[in-house]
């Protein structure tokens, strides 16, 4: 999903100064439609934006190079961003914690047997994305947040669990539930077409 | 940038994606320069660096953009750049103007920008606070350190994380602790900057909280863990199970101040620092290098001596003191009264030296730091060099102009700010010693009046005069810089006085009012309100928050002023009635002189008819009354033992004596 980050991290290993716009204009878009999808303000995500960026800078300057080489650009960046949208807001950086054990929880992935009610599908037709978008928007905060930068911004789980703070099995759990609840929802999406 | 999460959200019907399709994609460019000019890492125009007029012209452009370049511009020259324009930069109305400044100053350090950098620790905007805790961390060790702590506390986490990266490049000993209390931060940031921090330590005993740090449930902190373990010891910690003791523990360890034997004898017994923990040792490739452990076995020796030596010290101590209250006893009862203080009768001992090489009213005096040798400066220009102790004369320099003020800039080598009646104003050096000379150090000339009054900060290099028309200017003489000037227009000044602190400067007109300066930014502080009018004024402290002042009203009454910078509340009230010091005549009196000793406790007080009474500084109470003087003293100075004291008078003398 970044192909360009160890080359980029190598550039800004030797020379900070001279490569960090290059990291700016690499990154700036999707940090920016990741913030917009929050706040749904342009003026208060490019606030958040400049200072993503501004702190990362003073942090890259703080880090030794061989650190720098190693960096994981782009999830290290949603961690911040995600860092200074919490502040921002005034929210909590973490997800509300939910009980472990719901009665509707279930212990595997189970697939629907229509492929068509599956978020994984919907998600790979451009034209339904948005739809889908909107109903994400329906999920809690905190399957909401987790499953947007699962499905919007491609990050595995490992890298999720990074950017939040949260346990790699916690955001295992979340992610599954909330795919469950977004099934649902595109289910009854799906009888009321029909209906 | 202003939290936003009261703004309402944009009515639209359009989803993120499209909104960010048709809005950010428009126009990325404009947008990444504003970054990157916030950063201060603009693209490089062709443009020259541009000489100092031109900089400072480009600092009052309306473009935050042109006004952030210019100060890039600054940074670039180095130590050369005007630092007075730095400073103006520091107080952009622009944050990220304000934050290059910082930046720039931090790449160049120089220490008359310190007290500029610890104010703007508390900047509203984080990114200045930033790069001020930052820049101060440059310093070495002149930083100051109890700034950079308070700023470990600071509400923003990029702050937090500055002020520990800073306390790791300042490298003292007293900054493990806070950075160990660091690594347990709730942001992940700030214990990464300070895991990176100890790595700079070089210290040992923060091997237990780095090898826990290794745990730490952020990767970004753990990595920075190990990356400063590495630096340690070429990695062998970092394989290291973490240690068995607690945070807890290893604070009270860290606080005690038998750590360094502890360590030593510990670590150099043959075991490791796990062998502390409880644990079993660990093989350790060499854990510190020969030349390091020689220099633990020498201070532990050293201790194990020095705990010795205290052991007899100690029952040698409590011999004498008892001699003494024996003594003290005897000589008690065998007085037949105690002595009540009484006009004519004094506590003081009478003068050791009086020094008498003077044909006119003595103005200044200065004290060497070694405490052997005196300047003083007459009304006819003289300065005269001699030693304290006989009072014998070294060397003579007459001069024209008016000896304003003195200072020794080390043991030898004394500064003499001149006014001279062509308007202008000259500091000579004198170097005392085998191979005396005289250099003209500094040299102001036209200026718009002859100089009434100049004042040296205690560093002893910079200089505050009054450049007529109420112009006052403040330049490091040393660095040969104009660090700020300020004016109250048509203001004649007759006291200058900085700050304890010298981050400001109290300028007493002629009129009775005192106006407190920024030294740095030239910026009016406040104006004494009150219906008195000063004759006389000086500090008692200073500090971030507040200011307190002593002045002689012209009524007689010594006054105290009380100044909050937060509130900008002030108060002024009476300390001393004119009636309560005025015990030795029914006339007139006024008040000549006015000094406060080094630890605070004493005022000493002197009066127009040569009398310096001694009162406690808080109370009010009198102590005792020198009386060796004649005629009114001029000028009051402690000596660097704190406990000799010089005074000036118009008799021609200069007198050394102490309170008996």
């Amino acid at each position: 999903m970044d192909p360009g980050n160890e080359k980029l991290a190598a550039l800004l290993a030797v020379n900070l100064d001279r490569h960090y716009e290059e990291l700016v204009a690499l990154y700036w878009q999707q940090l920016s439609v990741f913030i917009l999808r929050r706040t749904r303000h342009f003026q208060d995500t490019e606030d958040i934006i400049q200072e993503t960026f501004m702190r990362a800078y003073l942090a890259l300057e703080r880090y030794p190079g061989a650190q720098i080489e190693t960096l994981k650009i782009r999830p290290w960046l949603y961690k911040i961003a995600w860092s200074v949208y919490c502040n921002h807001t005034g929210r909590g950086k973490l997800p509300l914690m939910v009980p472990l054990e719901t009665p509707d929880d279930g212990t595997g992935f189970e697939l629907e047997e229509d492929a068509s009610m599956q978020p994984e599908a919907i998600y790979e037709q451009t034209e339904q994305r948005r739809e889908l978008e909107a109903l994400i928007d329906k999920l809690p905060a905190h399957y909401r947040d987790l499953v947007g930068l699962y499905y919007f911004e491609e990050l595995s789980q490992k890298e999720i669990a990074e950017i939040l703070g949260l346990p790699l099995g916690t955001v295992k759990v979340y992610i599954h539930r909330g795919i469950r609840q977004l099934r649902k929802l595109l289910a009854e999406q799906g009888n009321h077409k029909v209906g | 940038m202003q939290p936003s999460s009261n703004r309402p959200p944009d009515q639209h019907s359009e989803s993120a994606e499209e909104l960010a399709e048709s809005r950010l994609t428009r126009a990325p460019a404009p947008v990444i320069d504003a970054i990157m000019a916030r950063l201060g890492l603009a693209r490089e125009s062709d443009e020259p660096e541009g000489d100092a007029l031109k900089l400072a012209r480009d600092l009052a452009d309306p473009s935050w953009k042109i006004r952030i370049q210019a100060t890039q511009r600054l940074g670039k020259i180095g130590k050369k750049a005007p630092l007075e324009l730095l400073l103006v930069a520091l107080n952009d109305q622009h944050d990220s103007v304000r934050a290059a400044a910082a930046r720039a100053l931090g790449r160049n350090p120089r220490p008359a920008a310190i007290s500029a950098l610890v104010k703007a620790l508390s900047d509203k905007e984080w990114v200045v606070r930033t790069e001020a805790a930052l820049a101060l961390g440059q310093m070495g060790e002149r930083a100051p350190l109890e700034a950079l702590l308070s700023a470990t506390r600071d509400q923003d986490a990029a702050v937090r994380a500055a002020a520990h990266q800073a306390l790791g490049e300042v490298g003292a000993q007293s900054t493990l602790e806070p950075l160990g209390i660091a690594l347990q931060d709730e942001d992940w940031s700030v214990r990464e900057a300070a895991a990176l921090a100890l790595g700079r330590l070089d210290e040992h005993d923060a091997l237990p909280v780095l090898l826990d740090a290794r745990q730490d449930r952020d990767p970004a902190v753990s990595k920075a863990a190990e990356t400063t373990l590495r630096r340690f010891d070429s990695g062998s910690f970092a394989s290291l199970p973490p240690p068995s003791d607690s945070f807890a523990q290893w604070l009270e360890r860290i606080r005690s101040p038998q750590r360094y034997l502890a360590n030593s004898e510990e670590q150099f017994a043959g075991t490791s620092i796990y062998s502390w923990h409880g644990q079993q040792p660990a093989p350790l490739a060499r854990p510190v290098t020969r030349e390091k452990a020689r220099r633990h076995r020498q201070l532990s020796a050293l201790f194990n001596w020095s705990r010795r030596v205290a052991h007899v010290a100690e029952g040698l101590l409590a011999a004498v003191l008892i001699a003494c209250l024996l003594i003290a006893w005897l000589i008690i009862s065998s007085q037949t009264r105690t002595t009540p203080v009484q006009v004519g009768s004094s506590n003081a001992s009478p003068a050791f030296t009086t020094y008498r090489g003077h044909d006119s009213s003595v103005e200044n005096v200065a004290w060497a730091p070694d405490g052997q040798t005196m300047a003083s400066a007459d009304t006819r220009g003289t300065v005269r060099i001699w030693q304290a102790s006989t009072g014998h004369t070294l060397q003579v320099y007459p001069h024209f102009g008016r000896a304003l003020a003195l200072t020794w800039s080390n043991i030898n080598t004394l500064l003499v700010a001149y006014a001279e009646p062509n308007q202008s104003l000259q500091v000579q050096q004198y170097i005392i010693g085998p191979y005396p000379s005289i250099e003209l150090l500094f040299q102001q000339t036209s200026l718009a009046a002859i100089p009434a009054v100049a004042a040296w900060a205690s560093d002893n290099q910079t200089l505050a005069f009054d450049a007529g028309d109420g112009i006052v200017r403040i330049w490091n003489i040393t660095a040969n810089l104009n660090i700020t000037s300020f004016q109250e227009k048509h203001a004649q000044y007759t006291e200058l006085r900085w700050s304890p602190d010298n981050n400001q400067v109290a300028a007493l007109s002629t009129t009775g009012q005192v106006q407190l300066w920024d030294a740095y930014t030239g910026q009016h502080i406040t104006t004494l309100e009150s219906d008195q009018f000063a004759s006389l004024v000086i500090w008692v402290a200073s500090s971030q928050k507040s200011s307190e002042l002593l002045f002689a009203s012209t009524n007689g009454t010594i006054m105290r002023w009380w100044y909050n910078y937060t509130s900008q509340e002030q108060k002024v009230y009476p300390f001393l009635a004119k009636q309560v010091y005025n015990i030795a005549s029914s006339g007139y009196l006024s008040v000549s002189a006015l000094a406060l000793s080094p630890d605070r406790a004493q005022l000493l007080l002197a009066t127009s008819d040569g009398l310096v009474q001694a009162r406690d500084a808080l109370s009010g109470n009198l102590i005792y009354i020198y009386t060796g003087h004649s005629a009114q003293v001029n000028d009051i100075t402690w000596g660097p033992d704190r406990q000799h004291i010089a005074t000036a008078s118009m008799d021609t003398t200069v007198q050394i004596w102490q309170e008996q």
